[in-house]
This record gives structure tokens, sequence and C-alpha cells, in this order.
């Protein structure tokens, strides 16, 4: 994620995992519910989800629950810090909208 | 009693081999083992897995949770072999895509194609070595001197090969997702 250091923004992976661990949820869970928010628009891969969560928790913007307990697919939740993150990338994604409109209007 | 069929063959690019892979299960062959060179096939539905081949990193009790991480997914682990991970999934009509992000795919086809610049430097370390230690002594005979060039040439010969040829494939899809990332995601 270094790239999106200096403008904050999250990749569109990142945005949808982030906004599925509101609840909590394994990694699976967290591919069905991605597909399910987006109508099958995003599809996370395995990988790409795996290095997100372990990006994520090292930042502990998200955090496991049941990392002790074995045989139990891990789960994870978003952490006040990730809210936060995940608040501001909101709204720099409406003063996009809202600078896209503003140039397009009428069009 | 099941039969198994099995195949001798080696690929310089994991595209091309998962491919294969992905053909073979196509016309009613499943991969289900591999181990120096030799895939073993059993017979199955056609089309009824899909694979995909994964470069692993160094961290060997990383891999296993990674792995362990796909499983849960429904990804299992076909073989592990020199770093590599040979995976499949059942086929719900969807290819195994374990990357769905620029990011991602760049990262992979980095680590893939590393293989391409690391061994040829290897060769040419040796031969620094060889061609070294065979002139800085004085007392090297003529001969021993003759084979160390031969053995040199056909090593800088190989490593040139294999960075230009083989590397080149990874190269193209290295700077083709980096050209897609300075667009988008």
């Amino acid at each position: 994620m270094g790239r999106h250091e200096d403008s904050g923004a999250l990749s569109e992976s990142t945005f949808y995992i982030l906004l599925s661990l509101h609840e909590p949820m394994h990694g699976y869970a967290i591919m069905q519910n991605v597909q399910v928010l987006t109508n099958g628009r995003i599809t996370i891969g395995a990988g790409t989800l795996y290095g997100a969560l372990t990006a994520l928790a090292e930042k502990n913007w998200i955090r496991a629950l049941n990392e002790h307990i074995s045989g139990r697919r891990k789960e994870y939740v978003i952490t006040e810090q990730g809210k936060d993150a995940f608040l501001n990338e909101v709204d720099r994604l409406s003063r996009l909208i809202a600078d896209a409109k503003t140039v397009t209007r009428g069009n | 009693m099941t039969t198994s069929t099995s195949i001798k063959k080696s690929f310089t690019d994991f595209d091309k081999e998962q491919e294969w892979l992905n053909q073979m299960s196509a016309e009613g062959k499943a991969f289900i083992s591999y181990h120096g060179g030799t895939y073993i096939f059993v017979k199955d539905e056609p089309s009824a897995w899909s694979y995909a081949i994964e470069i692993l990193g160094q961290d060997k009790k990383k891999s296993e949770e990674y792995l362990s991480f796909l499983e849960d997914t429904g990804i299992e682990t076909v073989a592990t072999y020199a770093g590599r991970a040979y995976l499949r999934k059942r086929n719900d009509g969807a290819p195994l895509e374990l990357h769905s992000d620029l990011e991602s795919r760049l990262d992979q086809a980095k680590k893939a194609g590393a293989i391409w610049s690391v061994i040829p430097l290897t060769q040419l370390i040796l031969v620094l070595n060889l061609t070294g230690s065979a002139f800085s002594d004085g007392d090297t005979s003529a001969l021993a001197k003759g084979i160390t060039i031969g053995v040199a040439i056909v090593l800088i010969i190989a490593a040139a090969v294999e960075y230009f040829h083989f590397g080149k494939p990874y190269r193209e899809r290295i700077k083709q997702l980096k050209k897609e990332l300075s667009i988008k995601e």
C-alpha cells in the first residue's frame, strides 16, 4: 500500500474489506460479502485478501478475534483506528464526487 | 482402482505451466502430484478443477499460514516444490485467480521472474571465481586454463539465455502491469 501513503487513498479491495469488517468475519466470508455488496462487480482473490488482512492487522486497523483457538477459522473485526481511517476515506471520496459534479454539471 | 498418468515436462514460464495444467484438467486429467519435473494426473470429470501456481516467500512458517488460509477459502494445495505451490479449487466457472488487484499481481510477477535473474547472477559469480583462481595461480597448467575458459564460456552462454530469453516474458508482464498501475489500481 506504499504508494497510497501520500494521497491516503485506499485500494478498492481494502475499502470493501474494511467495510465488511464492521461485523466480525473470517476470510472466506469477506470474499463472499464483498461479492454480494458489489453485486458481483468485485471479486477479491484469496491471495490479495491475505496480503491486505496481514497489512491491515499490522497497521492496527483490524484485529484478529480468535487467534489462539486452534482449528477455527480466524475472524477479524475493524478497530476504532480502522473506523477513523475508513470514515476519512468516505469523506475523501465524497469530495471527489463533488469536484466531478462541479465540472461536469449539466453534461 | 484409479489409473494415473505421469508426464515428465519442464517449463521456464509459470504462466505457461499453469495454462497447461488447466488444459489437462479440461481434458479430464486432474493434476494431483508433482516432484522434480514429473506431473501425476488422474482421470476426473473434464474441467473439474481450476489450477494456479503461486510463488511463496522464503519464510516457511508464513507460507504454511498462507496455504492454510487458502484452504479455508476452498483452495487446496496439490504440491509445494522449490518455493512454489501448486493450488487448485473446484471449478465454479471462474479461473482460480489469487490476485485480484494490479499491485499484488505485480508483486507475484516480480517474485516469479526473479529466478531468471538470481540463477544467471550466481553463474556469473561462479565464472569470476573460477577464472580468478585459475589465472592468479602461476602453477596452473595450460590444459587446466583451457578447461576453465571452456566452462566459463558455457556458463556465460547459459546465463545469457536464462536472463534474456527465459526472463523476457516476465519483464514484459512487469512492464505492462507497471504501466497500468500508473493510471489505476
